[in-house]
């Protein structure tokens, strides 16, 4: 069955960007290895040389995907991936607002949190959908749509910036941890959410 | 030298404590939810091996909060190891037990790696660990992860400068998948890379 994944890189003391969005930090370990792996459209040029686990670890997550669900902000700080994120997989933009003017390649723009979740899961077939974003997982988070979060922990504490966790309710979430791989520079921690009842 | 390690819960969204902490409540509304990987503190296997690492520590930096929030341990965190209480101001009675009290955050590190001597000192406190983080006197964090996201509460990284702090990861253990998923955590220890 689909599962929503969200993955992303955080500082230990969690933070996804510093105080000018830079991901320059949090990404690092992406490109402090020697085994390269192809990511994010062959069309950005953009090439992760990482360590030997990090890149079968990679490798088996981008294969997983059949759908990727981003917000907005995350999006257009790719540059919007030029309109292919890898092998033209769907590609679900969570916006309070759509631009007037279409997004580019197998990008579209979706309102609605639960919508945007019900489409790209749709279109995710038998594999999963791969969730990018702080807002847009926390979002998920709120109503429920998050299943799984496959977080890459970076040793270093950025002191200010963008946190993953923030503006959430008080209430719990109790998670499951699933799987833990170590590469060098970074801590890959896969949570699966325990839903309620 | 000893070394000056914080020893922390933390829930994976990097929470110390749930919302409204205090006396009455020092773990906050449901914060206690953090520590339930201690029901396995007695055990073999590795939150056994930490928690005995924590009690083998020979002396104790902490919080004017925590120290408060905790009943000031009665005097007594450990043992009867000194326990340093950073505070901005000295309370008019004398501490109790093992306890004394500091104001300058270098001078409590230097006097607690002089207690402990070839031994560990145990941080205590999300304030204590910013404090030392920030003067530069910390050279380990220990931080049990739990599997759990609070939402609110009290953070053990908030109100630092945006300066980079690079850590090294010198150990990672997980503790075996308990049949009652509370109890289960991850002990990540990085040690402060000094620039």
């Amino acid at each position: 069955m689909t599962k929503v994944v969200a993955i992303m890189s955080m500082s230990l003391d969690g933070y996804v960007a510093d105080t000018n969005d830079g991901v320059a930090e949090v990404f690092d370990w992406y490109f402090s290895g020697d085994v390269e792996v192809l990511t994010a459209s062959a069309s950005s040029g953009m090439t992760f040389r990482v360590s030997a686990p990090s890149a079968d670890h990679l490798r088996s997550l981008v294969a997983e995907i059949g759908a990727m669900l981003t917000g907005r902000r995350t999006f257009d700080n790719a540059g919007q991936w030029a309109g292919d994120h890898h092998d033209g997989v769907p590609i679900f933009v969570l916006t309070r607002s759509a631009p007037d003017e279409p997004p580019p390649g197998s990008a579209r723009y979706v309102t609605d949190v639960g919508d945007c979740v019900a489409q790209a899961t749709a279109a995710a077939g038998d594999r999963d959908v791969l969730l990018h974003g702080a807002a847009t997982a926390q979002a998920c988070l709120r109503a429920g749509l998050l299943d799984e979060m496959e977080l890459q922990v970076v040793p270093v504490l950025l002191g200010q910036g963008r946190r993953l966790f923030e503006d959430m309710p008080p209430d719990h979430v109790e998670l499951q941890l699933v799987r833990v791989l170590d590469g060098p520079g970074v801590q890959h921690l896969r949570y699966r959410v325990r839903k309620a009842g | 030298m000893a070394i000056i390690r914080l020893y922390m819960t933390m829930s994976l969204d990097g929470y110390v404590a749930g919302p409204r902490d205090g006396v009455d409540e020092p773990m906050g509304v449901d914060g206690f939810r953090l520590f339930n990987w201690l029901d396995r503190r007695n055990d073999p296997g590795p939150s056994g091996q930490v928690y005995a690492e924590v009690l083998a520590t020979r002396a104790v930096i902490a919080g004017r909060r925590t120290y408060e929030h905790a009943g000031r341990w009665q005097g007594d965190h450990h043992d009867g190891v000194p326990v340093f209480v950073l505070t901005h101001d000295v309370p008019d009675d004398a501490p109790p037990g093992s306890i004394r009290y500091v104001t300058d955050v270098r001078e409590c590190a230097r006097q607690a790696r002089e207690a402990a001597g070839d031994d560990d000192v145990m941080v205590h406190g999300a304030g204590a660990a910013q404090a030392l983080l920030r003067a530069g006197e910390l050279d380990e964090l220990e931080l049990h992860v739990v599997p759990v996201l609070l939402g609110q509460g009290r953070r053990l990284f908030d109100h630092l400068p945006a300066r980079h702090v690079e850590l090294d990861l010198v150990r990672r253990l997980v503790t075996s998948e308990p049949d009652d998923l509370v109890q289960h955590v991850v002990h990540l220890r990085y040690r402060v890379r000094r620039s």
